[in-house]
């Protein structure tokens, strides 16, 4: 999962796109509001954390400009907690309310339920036959047994089974699980594929020549 | 007046005043007229009886001298048993006066006697004697004949002579005796009295006869009774319709002010933006609500003022635990290296004193607000204090290459607290510093002016933006906010330093050009030396102006 953390706070900036790297999303950061909405707008980000108060373009501007083409989610994360503050936000378009200081689990929390609505699941827990994928806790089971997944494998078979019975296409995969930071090569994909399926059995990812990869195609 | 409960509204005691005064008015006007046409009335018929009765006296003095002297009779006296033929007045028939008789017994109007022809008798009958006792038994027809009175209020009259027998009478209504306190004395002018309904006038006529002439009053009397009921109806319509006028023009009073006291009311407890309206209401009560409406601008100013302020400041503090908590979350997540740690613990550190500076700042804002800064108020060699931090600063402009310059060479004892003055010129050479770019100037002077020192920083820097000039005296105003924050600033200082001027009486201005520069001036009142010791008390100042806000002082939206 890609997010965009928009944030003047340099240190703050710094400390959150270190702890959600470790989390296991693919972050890209923007200190300032034109740069957070030039890169909001010109990728399809999985969810957005977003300061309210921030220079050159404040969070509300922002929120507003991007709601008219995009519908990635905004997880605002502000130090106003006043009612109206958090009602602006709401309305202005954003999809949940964080208020400083938060805690970092409860952002990730936050963070998951948000992607995972956005893609229309409801359930923390994804059943694709034998295998669960369980969101909250990032792992995945396999008749009741854990199987270990690197962080980059989990993001992949949890990118897929978001949209099972979909073809995800390469680029969607390399847009959602890399960030502008890393130096990926395109064949590093079919090694995490590959062995995904050494863990969790040869069909449970099926390759569409030329398209990419579906899960759970029926 | 006393009235329990409802006796403290205005209405109700309005509209009692006006019932007072509304009864006292109509009912006096009513009564005076009632009065007045009764007076009237009964003197118009007083004054026919006088009249007759003078008549009837001009006529018995023309009497023979016996007939006035002759003591009745025993048949003729009224103690004197009745006679079959006597009519019922104990009188004899009078045969010569066949009419009349017939007239008399009906009550009907009395006719008028045969007076010489031509013209109605009102002159005193003044034929020979036999003939005027003939005469007296009618008045005379002028004043008798009224033709809208019917036959049973005609007049009529009665003589007695001297000894109490009757000389002459005419038919009347009801037997009358002759009363005894006219028995003696004499003359002008005529009593009159009421008997029952029958109005009298009591003549004393010639050698001892005593003239009455009466006329039953009933019909007049039903007429007053009349008229008094209808004064008495229109006064009560007046009453009414008075009163209902009063109650609604005191509710067209009184609604207004409880509908302005209910918004009142209403906004205090709900949200102040709400006004009072003011379209369509009584001048007086215009005024009021004006008031009250701008009582609640200045009210809701002061209170978004205050929101805005601590919403800031929460802003402000918790950015930096925000950064604390993420860091030390981030490092306990799992195990680190040595190096991580002492990342982590140099970034709280780093936002820790950031909080810590804050904090400081807040703390004098609120002291100062409150009017209890803990100052020591003493004789204050106000430029050494600036020399320490001009001193102080000189290494950081070394270090930024821009030129610090100061003109210290005047003494200026002011009274004041010295770490508070060290902080204002702190405040203002900082900002000077950090918003002048490389190879700038930054002047620090202190001169004598009309019994102020004054102070003055001044900066090559990127100077004020006009439309902010007026707010940089704001807690947490920054122009640039990005890029104050990239500095370290908090948009504090500048407020502290007003704040903290005012506590020393003194007055903070600037004036700035957009790239150009700024200067700062912080002028105070000069203690001559002597008077050092009269300082104000320490630790307890006035506090500032109320708002603290830029315009109070300063050139602002030059």
């Amino acid at each position: 999962m890609r997010v965009l953390v928009i944030e003047d706070e340099t240190e703050l900036l710094g400390v959150l796109v270190q702890a959600l790297r470790e989390e296991g999303y693919a972050v890209d950061a923007a200190a300032d509001g034109e740069e957070g909405l030039f890169r909001a707008q010109s990728w399809n980000y999985d969810a957005l954390v977003l300061d309210l108060m921030l220079p050159k373009i404040d969070g509300w501007q922002l929120l507003e400009t991007l709601r008219r083409d995009k519908k990635t989610p905004v997880l605002v994360l502000t130090a106003r907690d006043a009612l109206d503050d958090r009602v602006r936000g709401l309305d202005g378009g954003a999809d949940d309310y964080l208020v400083k200081p938060f805690q970092l689990a409860e952002l990730f929390a936050r963070l998951r339920a948000l992607i995972r609505r956005s893609n229309g699941q409801a359930n923390s827990a994804i059943e694709i036959g034998d295998v669960v994928i369980d969101v909250r806790s990032r792992s995945v089971s396999q008749n009741g047994k854990a199987v270990a997944l690197t962080a980059r494998e989990y993001g992949l078979v949890e990118l897929l089974a978001l949209h099972r019975g979909e073809v995800v296409t390469r680029t969607q995969m390399y847009d959602h699980l890399f960030d502008e930071n890393e130096d990926s090569l395109s064949n590093l994909l079919d090694v995490h594929v590959s062995n995904i399926r050494r863990k969790l059995g040869k069909d449970f990812i099926e390759t569409r020549r030329g398209l990419g990869y579906i899960i759970d195609a029926s | 007046m006393k009235f329990a409960g409802p006796g403290k509204s205005i209405r109700v005691r309005l509209l009692l005043w006006y019932a007072l005064v509304l009864v006292v008015a109509v009912g006096g006007f009513a009564g005076a007229l009632y009065f007045q046409v009764r007076q009237d009335r009964l003197r118009a018929i007083d004054a026919r009886l006088e009249a007759g009765a003078t008549y009837l006296a001009a006529t018995v003095r023309g009497l023979p001298p016996h007939e006035l002297e002759r003591r009745p009779s025993r048949e003729r006296g009224f103690d004197a048993p009745r006679r079959p033929e006597d009519d019922r007045f104990g009188r004899p028939p009078p045969g010569d006066a066949p009419d009349g008789r017939r007239a008399r017994r009906e009550f009907g109007p009395p006719r008028r006697p045969p007076g010489p022809p031509g013209g109605p008798t009102d002159r005193p009958f003044s034929g020979p004697p036999a003939e005027r006792l003939q005469a007296l038994t009618e008045l005379p027809g002028s004043l008798l004949d009224d033709p809208r009175e019917p036959a049973h209020d005609a007049p009529y009259f009665v003589v007695w002579r001297a000894d109490g027998s009757v000389l002459a009478e005419s038919a009347r209504p009801e037997p009358v005796e002759r009363p005894i306190r006219f028995l003696q004395g004499a003359g002008d002018p005529p009593g009159f009295r009421w008997r029952a309904d029958l109005r009298e006038s009591l003549l004393l006529g010639p050698r001892g006869t005593l003239i009455l002439v009466g006329k039953p009053a009933g019909r007049e009397l039903g007429e007053l009774r009349t008229f008094a009921w209808q004064i008495a109806g229109s006064g009560l319509i007046v009453l009414a319709v008075g009163l209902a006028g009063a109650w609604f023009i005191s509710r067209s009073i009184a609604q207004p002010i409880a509908a302005i006291s209910n918004t009142a009311s209403e906004i205090s407890a709900t949200n102040l933006t709400r006004r009072i309206e003011t379209t369509g209401i009584d001048q007086e009560l215009y005024g009021l609500a004006t008031v009250l409406n701008n009582t609640f601008a200045r009210l809701e100013a002061a209170f978004e003022r205050q929101s805005r302020f601590t919403s800031d400041a929460s802003h402000e503090l918790r950015t930096p635990l925000a950064v604390i908590r993420a860091h030390a979350e981030l490092a306990l997540s799992k195990p680190r290296s040595a190096e991580e740690y002492r990342e982590t613990l140099s970034a709280c550190l780093k936002a820790t004193s950031r909080m810590a500076t804050l904090v400081d700042g807040l703390l004098v804002l609120a002291r100062s607000d409150a009017g209890r800064l803990d100052a020591q108020f003493s004789h204050v060699d106000w430029t050494g204090v600036i020399e320490d931090v001009v001193d102080q600063y000189r290494p950081q402009a070394e270090a930024a290459g821009i030129a610090l310059s100061a003109q210290l060479d005047q003494p200026a004892a002011v009274s004041g607290d010295a770490t508070l003055l060290a902080r204002v010129s702190s405040n203002l050479l900082s900002n000077a510093l950090r918003y002048t770019p490389a190879g700038g100037h930054v002047r620090v002077a202190l001169a004598r002016e009309n019994g102020s020192a004054v102070l003055s920083v001044e900066d090559t820097g990127c100077g004020i933006p006009r439309e902010d000039q007026g707010k940089v005296f704001e807690r947490f105003f920054r122009a640039d906010k990005a890029r104050s924050r990239a500095l370290g600033g908090y948009g504090l200082g500048l407020a502290i330093c007003k704040s903290l001027v005012e506590a020393h009486r003194g007055t903070i201005g600037f004036t700035s050009t957009p790239n150009r520069g700024t200067r700062f001036e912080v002028r105070l009142p000069l203690v001559s030396e002597t008077r050092a010791a009269q300082s104000p008390a320490a630790g307890y100042l006035p506090p500032p102006s109320a708002g603290s806000d830029a315009s109070g002082s300063g050139p602002t939206e030059a």
